[in-house]
């Protein structure tokens, strides 16, 4: 039997759609992800739905803060969110911290406050080589992430 | 000889342009190497592109810092309650040492109250020396975002080369 070319580009058609149609009724396109393309893609609402913080702070020396000093570096502070998802990436580095003498040094940290959202992903990443050191009545973070 | 004297002539020339070219170079100390992004802000500062006032470019550029630049502004900006901007980009680059006295040394701080709209947060400050503190407190590249209902992105990235010392 042959197949003439109109006849072939119809088959050709056919078995694309069939594909298709298959293809969909497997992935099962629901409401849950309707809501997840629109946690991702941003669009459509005049508020976010995600908020991506991205903090990356690099000291290439030491910290020393003493004498009741307070030392602060690419702190983040968020409140009044409305997102459902927040993303956070922090990623520090530092030779050395010393705090002494009711001194306070924070590196990188993050606060979300008043978050009524559902997601919070957190990727943190810190490094100091040489060492943190908090002595009489002193403080010392690098990287602290709160979301509340 | 003719020729001789034309070549040396030639050569003295070149030194002499080469040696005033370079002059600005030398004058506004070493070269720190930019990102595109501090680059394109530098660029739009410098036009004064706001998008009908709903962007903020800010580049500030020195060879060291120290009091009696007396700036209290220093990469400070400020976004007030009921502002429309909805994007804020702050660079600034100290390609020396920070020296300072002062109770509250704050460098590269964007603080948006309660606009509302702000959506997109880019800062970055790079320091590329050393920074000597005797007052209370430093704070360097902190961003506090008060009522962040439209907030999207927020990134900060801070670059201290040398030492941090606060007493």
């Amino acid at each position: 039997m042959k197949i003439s070319n109109k006849n072939k580009k119809s088959l050709f058609t056919l078995a694309a759609v069939i594909v298709m149609t298959t293809s969909l009724a497997t992935t099962g396109f629901s409401e849950d992800n309707a809501r997840q393309a629109s946690l991702q893609g941003n669009s459509g609402g005049s508020t976010a739905n995600l908020i991506d913080v991205h903090t990356e702070n690099t000291i290439g020396g030491e910290v020393k803060a003493k004498d009741h000093s307070s030392v602060s570096v690419g702190d983040v502070e968020v409140s009044g969110v409305d997102a459902q998802t927040v993303d956070i990436d922090t990623i520090n580095d530092a030779k050395k911290i010393v705090a002494k003498d009711h001194s306070s040094v924070s590196m990188g940290s993050v606060n979300v406050s008043n978050f009524k959202g559902d997601t919070v992903k957190v990727f943190s990443k810190n490094k100091v080589t040489g060492g943190i050191t908090a002595k009489n009545h002193s403080h010392a973070s690098v990287g602290t992430v709160n979301v509340q | 000889m003719k020729i001789q004297f034309n070549c040396c002539l030639a050569t003295f020339l070149c030194l002499l342009i080469c040696g005033l070219t370079a002059r600005p170079c030398l004058a506004s100390g070493k070269h720190v190497h930019k990102s595109y992004q501090q680059r394109l802000v530098k660029s739009r500062a410098k036009r004064g592109y706001t998008n009908n006032g709903t962007v903020v470019y800010n580049y500030q550029e020195i060879d060291s810092y120290s009091d009696d630049l007396d700036d209290d502004t220093l990469g400070n900006i400020e976004v007030e309650h009921g502002s429309h901007v909805r994007e804020v980009n702050n660079v600034v680059i100290i390609k020396g040492d920070v020296e300072s006295e002062k109770d509250k040394l704050e460098i590269g701080k964007v603080k948006i109250k309660r606009s509302g709209r702000a959506g997109t947060v880019n800062n970055s400050v790079v320091i590329d020396g050393k920074l000597d503190a005797s007052g209370e407190s430093v704070s360097i590249g902190s961003i506090k975002v008060d009522g962040g209902g439209r907030l999207e992105s927020l990134d900060n990235k801070i670059e201290i080369h040398g030492d941090i010392d606060a007493r």
